[in-house]
């Protein structure tokens, strides 16, 4: 039997676990797909209650919740069964944000729809919520700028709690696009790096 | 510089390949055979052979399914494994502390 010295055992078993835990824990896709939904949602929105139009809101949300929903579940679900590996931190950050998703959802429907808070309210509960998620984004996946746009979610929800207005559909749609979209496709070019890496 | 004393070592993890193997499930719950070839840098048979005497010293478990009709076979470490590989680096780590 070969006999190798301890120390550079150590330092080898110790390459091996960092090359291994550097595998993209996310792939960033569903930040572009939610990011544009809710944009779109904003936006139509903000004009619907410009123009006088708010029949458009009782098909308008449900539709996009609904959508975003079921394409983020088919599309996790694949992803599940195509990856090649499995690690605990790739779980905990699935479990943070469907746990974040599913306390979006509630807030901007059983809130808003029981009247236990005002609809101006929506936008900056949610982006605290997305502050959350970024800041444990970052830490499990290892890059501080993406815990730092939670920084930004946090001014954006400081703002809109302080000067509430419809004014702040518009800022909420910058938001999504500056702080969950465009992130979302660093994300998901650094993923496809990495994968033709491997 | 001091060697390996490997009379008091793990014999299964004492090779160069089941010993990276066992690296790369310590730090993932679970890879398939191609991840692990890629990071353990093998052949497919040198991998399958080490892979299986890991496997019959109860260190390694292997779950086997499906994926558009290709197999895939997908390994993960078992509590005996992962003890094992404890012991093992703390092995290491006294023989590094008594230089």
């Amino acid at each position: 039997m070969e006999t190798i010295d301890a120390q550079q055992e150590l330092v080898f078993i110790k390459k091996i676990m960092t090359d291994s835990r550097k595998s993209a824990i996310c792939n960033g896709k569903a930040f572009i797909l939610w990011g544009i939904l809710v944009t779109i949602g904003l936006l139509v929105t903000y004009f619907s209650i410009i123009n006088h139009n708010l029949s458009v809101m009782n098909w308008l949300w449900p539709s996009l919740i609904g959508l975003g929903w079921i394409i983020t579940i088919v599309m996790e679900s694949k992803a599940a069964i195509k990856s090649r590996t499995k690690t605990f931190a790739a779980k905990i950050l699935a479990y943070v944000w469907i746990g974040s998703g599913i306390a979006m959802t509630i807030i901007g429907f059983v809130g808003s729809v029981s009247g236990a808070f005002s609809g101006l309210y929506i936008n900056p509960l949610i982006s605290n919520i997305l502050a959350v998620g970024f800041l444990i984004t970052g830490v499990l996946y290892g890059k501080t700028w993406v815990s730092l746009i939670s920084l930004g979610w946090w001014v954006g929800a400081i703002v809109m709690f302080l000067w509430t207005g419809l004014y702040t559909f518009l800022l909420m749609s910058a938001m999504m696009i500056l702080f969950l979209v465009i992130p979302g496709v660093f994300m998901f070019k650094q993923y496809k790096k990495e994968l033709i890496a491997e | 510089m001091k060697e390996f004393d490997y009379h008091q070592i793990d014999d299964v993890i004492h090779s160069r390949i089941r010993l990276a193997i066992m690296s790369v499930l310590i730090s993932i719950d679970e890879a398939d055979f191609i991840f692990l070839r890629e990071k353990v840098k093998t052949t497919d048979g040198n991998l399958s052979t080490h892979l299986k005497k890991l496997e019959d010293a109860g260190y390694v478990a292997v779950n086997k399914s499906f994926v558009n009709r290709k197999p895939i076979s997908r390994y993960m470490l078992t509590q005996k494994g992962r003890k094992a590989f404890e012991i093992y680096v703390e092995h290491l780590e006294n023989l590094i502390k008594k230089k």
